[in-house]
């Protein structure tokens, strides 16, 4: 057996991780991508797969190969806080404006983002999403919702973090 | 498998270490307490590793790794990537998830319904929408992003560095304006 599988495995990973994130990259850029969630969660997927045949295929044995998989889930919990940042941040696409129209009055930056809109927009993503469902004109959660909601509700009250949001 | 386990049994410690931290301690800037919980645990977790046999008493032989340095350079990473992409992340979405929030205050409404019209006020445990956007422009001024000139928001030259880097990657990566 070799001695080196755990470098093996590692080197495999970090060249897959690259490829993940080159593929990613190229995709979104050249394809209209619709759900771009679950787009990202395969391409990280295939990595996995493809360290999982090509660590099998150099002859590394379970534990290694598990290791390098874990390398991709860092990776993976790394890399997707950062996407959703850089497309879904307030803050960021605050900074975009105040770029674009600069210099910009704090009531011309509030009105760029009219709570009716936004929230609604996030209501319908969330009902897309599973996590609520509209009954008339109000939203209820759904299982998975409340779950959710629970969790991060006792993790707040957990860490005395306030309202937030 | 001990730079893995190390990892995994530092990140649960932590985690430990920065609930007493919150429950015992009132502080603003959390994630920066987090961050610099995580930097001073660095070294001791070098020095566990260092000091711990190389089965932790536990590990079968085949799992015992014949190169300690690179399986120490592992377990950094894992350990790191369990903090940046785990307990931070757990944090900033417990603290600042928009979309969270408005699912704990459907949950919280009465009869756990929410009708759209009403969440505009309700937002943030009845805080309002309006204090959501001025906590994230309180944000961009408190980080030095942003400044006021004469009633009015300007890039500062960090807010503009910021601004070259995430602008072309959104751009490139099609993530619009919306």
């Amino acid at each position: 057996m070799r001695s080196d599988q755990l470098a093996v495995a590692i080197t495999v990973a970090a060249v897959l991780i690259v490829l993940i994130l080159v593929t990613h990259v190229l995709v979104f850029h050249f394809r209209r991508v619709h759900r771009r969630s679950r787009a990202l969660v395969t391409i990280f997927g295939a990595g996995l797969a493809a360290q999982v045949v090509l660590c099998r295929g150099l002859g590394l044995d379970t534990h290694r190969i598990f290791c390098g998989g874990v390398l991709i889930f860092c990776a993976f919990i790394m890399y997707m806080p950062f996407y959703y940042m850089l497309a879904t941040s307030f803050s960021i696409r605050m900074l975009l404006e105040v770029r674009r129209a600069s210099p910009l009055s704090p009531q011309d930056l509030r009105a760029l983002y009219p709570g009716p809109v936004v929230l609604g927009g996030r209501l319908e993503t969330l009902a897309a999403s599973g996590y609520a469902v509209r009954v008339g004109d109000a939203y209820v959660l759904t299982g998975k919702g409340r779950f959710v909601a629970r969790v991060f509700g006792a993790v707040k009250a957990l860490w005395r973090l306030g309202p937030g949001g | 498998m001990k730079g893995l386990l190390l990892a995994v049994a530092g990140a649960a410690v932590l985690t430990l270490v920065a609930t007493l931290v919150f429950r015992l301690f009132a502080t603003e800037r959390r994630a920066a307490l987090l961050v610099r919980l995580f930097l001073l645990s660095l070294p001791v977790f070098v020095l566990v590793y260092v000091l711990t046999p190389a089965d932790l008493g536990v590990i079968q032989p085949w799992a015992v790794e014949p190169d300690p340095r690179l399986e120490l350079a592992y377990g950094l990473v894992v350990y790191s990537a369990l903090f940046f992409g785990g307990l931070l992340q757990l944090y900033n979405l417990a603290e600042r998830g928009f979309s969270l929030r408005i699912l704990i205050d459907i949950g919280e409404a009465p009869n756990g319904r929410l009708a759209e019209r009403d969440l505009v006020q309700a937002y943030g445990g009845r805080r309002g929408f309006d204090a959501a956007l001025d906590k994230r422009i309180d944000g961009l001024l408190s980080t030095g992003l942003i400044h006021v000139v004469d009633g009015r928001f300007e890039l500062t030259p960090r807010g503009a560095r910021g601004v070259r880097l995430y602008q072309p990657l959104r751009a490139f990566l099609r993530l619009g304006t919306a």
